[in-house]
């Protein structure tokens, strides 16, 4: 993700960002995505996310 | 009972003691207030001290027990809460400079429900900041009272230190990737997460709704299993409380491992040093000695994403949490304010990925757990660090989501887990070794601590400070 697209992010959240702001919101967000990647779609296929639990009947 | 017996009492004995009338909950409650206020200057271990209310809760429950009226073994025992445990009318700051001056409305459900069970709230222990910070200026650094230049751990850093320290028999914390282990580890006490829905979270303030935990720290299994039998149970007001039925924890603790099952994943050991390596490998060595079966495993995709899929989800809930208070997101500490940062910025398709793999992660210990009973493995990968009151905020960041957690696991799978005291480095300070189990099995990851406890001595090793 680039600086612009972060900064513009993070004014859509309510925040206005110093240029440090970005730059590490950046390194951080691609350290994350690295780690990430790792996980290959094949992977993940057929994997329903996990959903705070538990259900409870009384909740619908 | 004289004053000279009353340190470092185990929550279990000066409970038989109360029970017996040996023990005046008002003279214990005096104790401890004396030792905080001795203590407390050195380890900045509490944010608000309640002696007047203390010794009122005191008196009412030696008036109680005077007329036959005993409730438990909570009945007056003087215990505290991390500084994120809502407490009506008693202020409440989150660590936070922007709660400096909250005073809750009303009682977090584990306050209320140890407050019942005849405890005696002697204040609120100082945390990092919002369950997730580092230095602290507006407040300090809480010490370790193994060594004051070192860390405690956190965030649930003065619950550890106080009770480490005998200031109080038990503490509140909270965790969502290791809070209440880790401090429990570098103070050489015990630090129980429960089984993820086992305790309300009512009334604690969020850091990551899906991964939030409380669970007590004391200084032995038995004290916390006491404390985890108090709080434990349904509670409408979390929706994420499950509707269990609670055992009897102590009942539980006796019996033995023999034949039991322990799972040894690689992973939950390979990275740390040295030390912690050794003491965690003698550690498995006495439960073979008491009669486990040991079964080496390995948890790959547990290993290789756990970090990653905690740290994603962890920032991007947090941000949420943090939304109102976003414009005043200048008052907070760089280390806090940069995580925010982040979670604002993770794609839904990052955080989705993220509870995919949590998934894969559940699965993949779910099916390990068809095979051993519990796992084991260390705590922290490193005895305590020194206070680095200097590291900058985006250091600290970068570290936590690029190095590995121990702990990280249990709380995406909400597994119960256990960290309790296996030795001290060559400095003097403290190791722990953690045991996790399967969901709502709380009772069998305590019965296995608490045998490893009583084979060895480390719990009656108390810090002189």
């Amino acid at each position: 993700m680039d600086k612009e697209i972060v900064k513009q992010l993070l004014l859509d959240a309510g925040i206005t960002p110093l240029d440090e702001d970005i730059n590490m919101t950046v390194d951080l967000l691609e350290a994350l995505g690295e780690q990430m990647a790792k996980a290959l779609p094949k992977l993940m296929e057929n994997v329903e996310p996990h959903y705070i639990q538990p259900t409870r009947p009384e909740q619908i | 009972m004289s004053e000279s017996g009353f340190d470092f009492l185990t929550l279990a004995t000066a409970a038989k003691a109360i029970k017996s009338k040996e023990l005046s909950p008002v003279d214990l409650a005096k104790f401890s207030l004396e030792k905080i206020a001795s203590l407390n200057p050195k380890l900045n271990a509490f944010l608000t001290v309640l002696a007047d209310e203390a010794l009122e809760t005191a008196k009412r429950a030696e008036q109680e027990i005077q007329r036959g009226s005993y409730i438990g073994p909570m009945h007056g025992i003087p215990y505290a809460v991390k500084d994120i445990f809502a407490t009506r009318g008693i202020r409440t700051t989150n660590g936070a400079s922007i709660f400096h001056d909250n005073i809750s409305v009303s009682n977090s459900t584990a306050v209320d429900k140890l407050n019942n069970a005849g405890g005696v709230l002697m204040g609120k222990n100082h945390c990092l900041e919002f369950a997730c910070g580092d230095h602290n200026p507006l407040y300090g650094d809480v010490h370790n009272p193994w060594n004051l230049d070192h860390t405690p751990g956190g965030s649930s850093s003065g619950s550890a230190s106080s009770v480490a320290a005998g200031l109080v028999f038990g503490s509140m914390g909270s965790c969502t990737g290791g809070s209440i282990r880790g401090p429990a580890s570098f103070c050489s006490v015990v630090g129980l997460k429960p089984t993820y829905g086992l305790v309300s979270r009512n009334g604690v303030f969020p850091l990551s709704w899906s991964i939030d935990h409380a669970g007590p720290l004391a200084r032995t299994v038995e004290d916390c299993a006491i404390m985890l039998q108090a709080v434990a149970g349904y509670d409408p007001k979390d929706p994420s409380s499950a509707n269990v039925r609670i055992p009897d924890y102590v009942g539980s603790l006796a019996g033995g491992i023999k034949d039991l099952r322990v799972g040894v994943p690689k992973e939950f050991i390979e990275e740390a040093d040295e030390e912690v390596t050794h003491l965690v490998e003698k550690a498995i060595q006495v439960l073979r000695q008491l009669g486990a079966r040991i079964v080496d495993i390995s948890l790959p995709l547990t290993g290789e994403y756990a970090t990653a899929s905690g740290n994603v989800i962890t920032w991007s809930e947090a941000a949420q949490v943090h939304a109102p208070w976003i414009e005043r997101l200048d008052e907070y500490t760089k280390g806090v304010r940069q995580k925010v940062l982040l979670g604002s910025v993770i794609p839904s398709g990052m955080y989705h990925k993220a509870q995919q793999l949590r998934r894969l992660i559940q699965r993949e210990i779910g099916d390990a757990m068809k095979e051993v009973d519990v796992l084991v493995g260390a705590s922290m990968g490193t005895p305590p660090g020194e206070i680095q009151p200097t590291v900058d905020g985006d250091v600290s960041a970068y570290n936590m989501v690029t190095r590995r957690s121990f702990s990280r696991p249990q709380n995406l799978t909400g597994q119960p887990a256990i960290s309790v005291p296996c030795g001290f480095s060559k400095n003097g300070l403290p190791i722990g070794f953690q045991i996790s189990g399967r969901l709502f099995e709380d009772d069998l990851v305590m019965k296995v601590g608490h045998t490893y406890e009583q084979a060895t001595e480390w719990h009656k090793i108390h810090p002189t400070i």
